[in-house]
């Protein structure tokens, strides 16, 4: 009985989330479904979404191969991470942090400045007579902005798996008879899996909805879903087709991570 | 194994910190070409201390960060008290709609506010100005929020519940079991879902790029608008500084809980100097926001006039390079306090009035914009009484087509839309046999910008295939947008402002633009030339100052134009912006380069081949502009490379049926969690 | 006796339509140390969080004084706990802890030193003010939770299996201590526990209850000697039941045999269960017995040994300090004394058998019944 009362606390909480996330989500469906310039319901808006699908594509294609890439490169940072003292831990865990504190758009611009024809790497290329190379506005660049931008959201969930994980596991693997490499696969692996998801969903997001990195790294073949929504607000004046796209990106990166709780089980994602 | 995990972090690390390196260098740098290292010096920071907007912009950001993390820690530790009792379906609920922010793409969380304020504030409250300070700061507790939860949460679960048992047992009311016992629990939670509240608002950009209306910017929002111009050595200076700050809060924070594990186990006295500094600082805290909250509330001058002036970027006389601090002598002249901000195009301008939602005084849109928002009822008519300069204005731009009753305007500046180029890589015979053709011109792919607007860059097509500039036919239409699309494969960047940094520093070598910026530019890299196609005819563009509906100091925004419009002022002001003015007496107060340039002031003889743009429909604006976005933005099927394209398609296949059908022949496993 | 203090007057308790207990009827004089023993899950603990105010019944009543204080909120009650797990709070040190209720209370600074100060005198923990909670034993622990409610002067003190979580020695030794603490201070204690030996050796009285329902009351002489029914006899130390026919007053016809009892007051023919202790059973030689059985197990335990004898097919356990060889033949007596007879009840049949005997197995289970709280 007490209990229920104290159930009140979370009401004024409740009403925020409901007033400011849901009923957001209900208002883009209605632009969504309706005419920009008479108001009027119309399914136009979503009629024109397949001319978007090849970029809509794009857009997961990079971010997915980001995401697989900061895999690859997160997962033994993460593991090397979780293997050291107590001190050393706490200090690496903060180093990785550190960035994701700082503003993204200045830190992407220094990539600008590294990769432009004219830009530092490309001088060095120069000087040492190598000549300069297409670095920037090509994909590759704009999955480097990706993947520099949130290695440090694959990283820091990778870390809280790996380190929960019992060192009498690798132990008793490693006493019945596994070589490390096994170890890796049949123990360690396997059990990190959360991790993983969560590290997966937790860059595929963001980097499938990005607008700015792709505007400062990528040309006009690399134009991203983000890219198309934000013209649509801050330039075309279309909020409706605006929405449209909105809606379209959030049942896909519904589906996603929908799709990777199902395998992961309710581990919830790791915040910290 | 061990070895090569040890040189891949140190490598990762390096990948991580080498941009950071490359912008604190850059903060010490005399230059202003991040790429170019001139020399040490200091000046990067005196420069950021004595710039007042980008420390109050800095303040901005501080406050909200503060005020959002306040209210997300208050709210959302009492959230968690409660969830923790909900029924389990009703917290089932409760936990999907805190995680809605967490993954919904940030994009989608700001649009989805943006379009809930604007239709609540615009559309039923009828308010003048539906994204504000508050609606930002609503928007920040929205996605703050999870972070206290979901740092709480756990902290509540791992909590013995006989400790609040045990409190009341002892005496203690529920509040004051919750005050005394539970908040200690709980605290570490708090602390760590507050701290990521608080970098995750002072750090947001993607959300409150679309919340944010015309008064209250913060840094982030600000920063993106500078990233596109060539960017002021000085925000260097300020990120080197924030590092600083931040590296060294996180290392006391660190301090702190290596600190509070140790004292665990320790069977020594808890030290009174300590528990005195925890209280000092939550004080600190607390006293900042109070202060915060005081100075929202009653810290704004409320007598003073205020008026909110949105202009082109690098379009005012800002007080670099020995010209005029134009906004500066008018506030000490006038005593009107003047918020000023940018924009890229017209189109952007009339997104912002029709949709953003925000309060603007003054602004000063091209000639067919002004059409279109005095066909739509968007301005407000002046008093020219309040503006005796009007009478400088010269005869031949007075009643311009846009305004033909002059009622509306005053015009600010005029001029061409030319080619730039850099004349060490650009042949110049051969912009001048092709004008602007040569934007077609192959020999120079990758290095050619176009400009981001689709009236301007249509226009530029219409011009090279003969048509009229203000043409209403959708074929010609469409046959522009396939120039466009032809010529995409050879297009560096789509660009407005940021035009600057990439011409400055040679990173493209020819594009389409404005002259008077391009005299700017060229006064930068002296590379850079400009030529006007006359042949095959050119833009010719006013812009006006005008006044939009909904202004509420009408009489202070008039003084504003007015100012403006004084022959000194504007001789300064051009000075800067180097654009022509309509005012032939100002040519006095201007430098002699300027006032005899033939870049700034063509001949009459070639004025007259000049067109400027009319307004021709709001159905064929959009038709232009999907045309534009069609054929420059979305990948065209006719492309060579028509193998990769598929694979897109196929990997959404793969994801939605996939997702169908784990969803359909999986029921969700639920552990029973208690 | 002394007067009563608190009574229970027809107690139920639901949970989500499960009934957790049913209409409970007790009373608690002043100054006695009550003890409610029983599995785990049978409403003991429900009862005693009823009784400190953390749960209000679902129907009945809690009186105590005389008035009625089902709508006193814990922290208005004149009753204090020690909880389960102790529930110390972590944040604060030794002396806080258990100065808290006295702060609460707004006492003044000296008196609040003074009493604090005598209550660790009390618990043996002198000079441990200042200590964090953390790096106290469990048996410090223990002692500062019981001071912190002590130090309150309640009238009832409330003690949720407190000694759960200690091993058995230091068990042992806090039985003595609390039982020390409860004479000198004259506090009315009631106590919760599923360990029968802890009931029997504390308490003045004791409650034994089972699926939400008491099943019986008294001392814990009587409650081991005249068990009222099956779940009694064999929750309160080992018995073997069987079933038996009361013939007429003091006689009593079971496995064939009349027997001469101590028991009366049940109707002609009437089935009754017979309760028979395994320490009061004598082991003789054959001849000499009632009954006639074969050992099929001995397992030694210390002070005795555990012995399994089947007779006709039904195994009884007999504790004798006497070693008799596996499928070695044994007669027993039985005196009337230590024949005891119960009235029939839904307990019947489910207990007393030791056709499974196995002396492992009876410690797991008792583990596990550990674990469970």
């Amino acid at each position: 009985m007490k209990r229920n009362k104290s159930a009140y606390l979370s009401l004024p909480y409740i009403i925020f989330m409901v007033v400011f996330t849901l009923i957001p989500l209900g208002v883009v469906a209605y632009y969504a479904l309706t005419d920009p310039a008479t108001g009027e319901f119309t399914l136009d808006n979503l009629m024109h979404l397949s001319e978007f699908l090849p970029v809509l594509g794009q857009s997961v294609l990079y971010s997915l191969v980001s995401a697989v890439i900061c895999l690859i490169l997160g997962y033994p940072v993460a593991y090397y991470i979780a293997h050291r003292g107590k001190t050393a831990q706490k200090i690496l865990y903060m180093l990785i942090m550190l960035p994701m504190c700082m503003s993204f758009l200045l830190r992407t611009l220094a990539w600008v400045g590294l990769l432009q024809d004219t830009g530092i790497i490309n001088n060095f290329l120069d000087w040492i007579g190598i000549g300069r190379l297409q670095l920037i506005r090509t994909p590759a660049a704009v999955v480097l902005g990706m993947v520099y931008n949130y290695l440090p959201y694959m990283i820091l969930p990778l870390y809280s798996i790996i380190v929960k994980i019992d060192n009498r596991l690798i132990e008793a693997a490693e006493d019945l008879g596994c070589t490390p490499a096994q170890t890796f696969l049949r123990v360690a692996l396997p059990l990190s899996v959360p991790g993983i998801l969560s590290g997966m969903t937790m860059v595929f997001v963001p980097a499938v909805s990005t607008f700015y990195i792709s505007l400062k790294l990528g040309g006009p073949d690399t134009v991203l879903i983000g890219d198309i929504i934000e013209r649509q607000f801050k330039q075309a004046n279309n909020p409706n087709l605006g929405a449209a796209l909105s809606l379209l990106l959030m049942v896909l990166v519904f589906l996603c991570t929908g799709l990777m709780n199902r395998f992961g089980g309710d581990e919830e994602g790791v915040v910290v | 194994m061990k070895s090569t995990n040890k040189f891949l972090t140190i490598l990762i690390f390096i990948f991580l910190y080498i941009p950071m390196a490359v912008l604190i260098v850059a903060s010490f740098n005399s230059g202003k070409d991040i790429t170019r290292f001139e020399g040490f010096t200091w000046n990067q920071y005196a420069e950021l201390f004595r710039d007042e907007t980008l420390l109050g912009l800095l303040g901005n950001s501080i406050l909200i960060a503060l005020l959002s993390t306040g209210i997300s820690v208050a709210l959302g530790t009492m959230a968690a008290v409660g969830i923790h009792s909900l029924k389990p379906r009703m917290r089932n609920f409760v936990m999907s709609l805190t995680n809605i922010p967490m993954t919904n793409p940030d994009i989608v969380t700001g649009v989805s506010l943006s379009l809930l304020f604007v239709f609540l504030g615009s559309g039923l409250l009828g308010q003048r100005e539906s994204l504000n300070f508050w609606t930002l700061l609503i928007a920040h507790v929205t996605f703050g929020l999870p972070y206290v939860i979901l740092n709480v949460m756990p902290k509540m679960q791992q909590m013995d519940r006989s400790l609040t048992d045990a409190a009341m047992d002892l005496g203690c009311t529920p509040v004051q079991a919750f005050f005394k016992v539970t908040l200690h629990e709980i605290m570490p939670g708090i602390v760590a879902g507050g701290i990521m509240a608080f970098t995750m608002s002072l750090d947001d950009f993607v959300i409150s790029y679309f919340v944010t209306g015309s008064g209250f910017v913060t840094l982030p929002v600000e920063i993106y608008t500078y990233t596109k111009k060539p960017i002021a050595p000085k925000v260097y200076a300020m990120f080197t500084l924030l590092f600083l700050l931040i590296a060294v809060l996180m290392v006391g924070i660190n301090l702190m809980q290596l600190r509070a594990e140790k004292k665990k186990l320790d069977t020594r006295p808890v030290s009174k100097g300590w528990q005195i500094a925890k209280r000092c600082i939550a004080g600190a805290l607390v006293l900042a926001l109070v202060i915060g909250c005081c100075w929202l509330i009653f810290g704004q001058k409320r007598d003073q006039v205020t008026i909110n002036v949105y202009n082109w970027g690098m379009n005012i006389a800002d007080g670099t390079d020995d010209t005029m601090d134009i906004i500066a002598e008018f506030e000490e002249r006038t005593g009107i306090k003047v918020n000023y901000s940018t924009y890229e195009s017209n189109e952007v301008l009339y997104s912002k009035l029709k949709n953003g939602g925000i309060s603007v005084d003054v602004i000063i849109p091209s000639d067919y914009m002004i059409d279109r928002m005095i066909a739509e009822d968007m301005l407000e008519k002046l008093d020219y009484s309040n503006i005796p300069n009007f009478e400088f204005v010269d005869e031949q731009f007075k009643n311009p087509a846009f305004d033909p009753t002059q009622e509306y305007t005053v015009p600010y500046t005029w001029g061409t839309v030319g080619i730039l180029y850099n004349t060490q890589y650009v042949d110049e015979a051969d912009v001048v046999s092709q004008g602007w053709g040569v934007l077609w011109d192959e020999d120079y792919a990758g290095k050619i910008l176009m400009i981001d607007n689709s009236r301007d860059a249509l226009g530029i097509a219409q011009l090279l295939l003969g048509y009229d500039l203000n043409t209403m036919d959708k074929t010609e239409l469409q046959a522009c947008a396939d120039k466009l699309a032809q010529q995409r494969p050879l297009v560096q960047q789509y660009v407005m402002d940021q035009i600057y940094a990439t011409m400055q520093n040679e990173e493209a070598w020819i594009a389409p633009y404005y002259a008077g910026d391009c005299m700017l530019m060229m006064e930068e890299n002296e590379n850079l030339a400009f030529y006007l196609p006359e042949d095959q005819g050119f833009n010719l563009f006013t812009d006006a100052m005008c006044i939009p509906k909904g202004c509420q100091e009408k009489a202070a925004a008039e003084a504003f134009i007015n100012f403006l419009s004084d022959p000194e002022i504007s001789g300064a002001n051009m000075d800067y912006i180097c654009y022509a003015s309509p005012i032939s007496a100002a040519k006095d107060y201007m430098e002699d380069y300027l006032a005899e340039s033939e870049i700034v002031y063509p001949d009459d003889e070639v004025l007259e081949k000049g067109t400027a743009y009319a307004y021709l429909s709001e159905d064929l604006s959009r038709y232009m502009e999907n045309l534009y976005q069609q054929a420059t933005k979305i990948s065209d099927s006719t492309d060579t490379e028509q193998a990769p394209s598929a694979v897109p398609y196929i990997i959404i296949g793969v994801i939605f049926v996939g997702t169908a059908t784990v969803l359909m022949f999986t029921g969700k496993k639920r552990r029973p969690k208690e | 006796m002394s007067k009563e203090l608190i009574r229970l007057r027809d107690l139920t308790m639901e949970f989500d339509g499960e009934r957790i207990l049913d209409s409970i009827n007790l009373y608690i004089n002043d100054h006695e140390f009550l003890t409610l023993l029983g599995p785990s899950g049978c409403g003991k603990t429900t009862t005693l969080r009823i009784i400190g105010g953390f749960l209000t019944p679902t129907s009945g009543t809690v009186t105590f004084d005389g008035k009625c204080i089902n709508d006193v909120p814990p922290y208005d009650r004149q009753i204090n706990t020690v909880f389960q797990r102790y529930a110390l709070f972590p944040h604060l040190n030794v002396f806080d802890n258990i100065a808290f209720g006295l702060k609460v209370a707004k006492c003044p600074k000296d008196e609040i030193n003074e009493r604090v100060n005598r209550m660790l005198e009390i618990v043996s923990l002198k000079g441990y003010g200042h200590r964090n909670v953390a790096s106290l034993s469990g048996g410090q622990q223990q002692r500062v939770a019981i001071a912190r409610a002590l130090v309150n002067e309640p009238k009832v003190l409330l003690l949720d299996e407190p000694l759960a979580a200690l091993d058995l020695r230091l068990r042992k030794d806090m039985q003595n201590e609390l039982k020390r603490i409860q004479r000198e201070t004259g506090i009315t204690f009631v106590y919760v526990t599923h360990d029968q030996e802890e009931a029997l050796s504390m308490s003045d009285t004791v409650v034994v209850m089972d699926k939400g329902r008491i099943q019986q009351i008294g001392k814990p002489e009587d409650i081991y000697n005249e068990p009222k029914n099956a779940f009694v006899a064999d929750f309160i130390g080992e018995s073997n039941i069987l079933d038996g026919t009361m013939l007429e007053d003091f006689k009593v016809k079971f496995f064939g045999r009349t027997f001469v009892c101590v028991d009366k007051g049940f109707a002609p023919n009437e089935p009754v269960d017979v309760v028979i202790r395994p320490e009061d059973i004598d082991i003789v030689a054959p001849e000499e017995g009632h009954l006639v059985g074969t050992v099929t197990n001995i397992t030694f335990k210390g002070l005795n040994y555990d012995i399994i004898v089947e007779f006709k097919g039904f195994k009884w356990l007999i504790q004798s300090t006497d070693y008799c060889a596996v499928d070695s033949t044994i007669g027993i007596r039985l005196n009337p004394e230590d024949i005891h007879i119960m009235k029939k009840s839904e307990y019947s049949g489910m207990f007393g058998d030791y056709s499974s005997y196995s002396a492992e197995f009876d410690e797991l289970t008792e583990d596990a019944a550990d674990e469970e709280e």
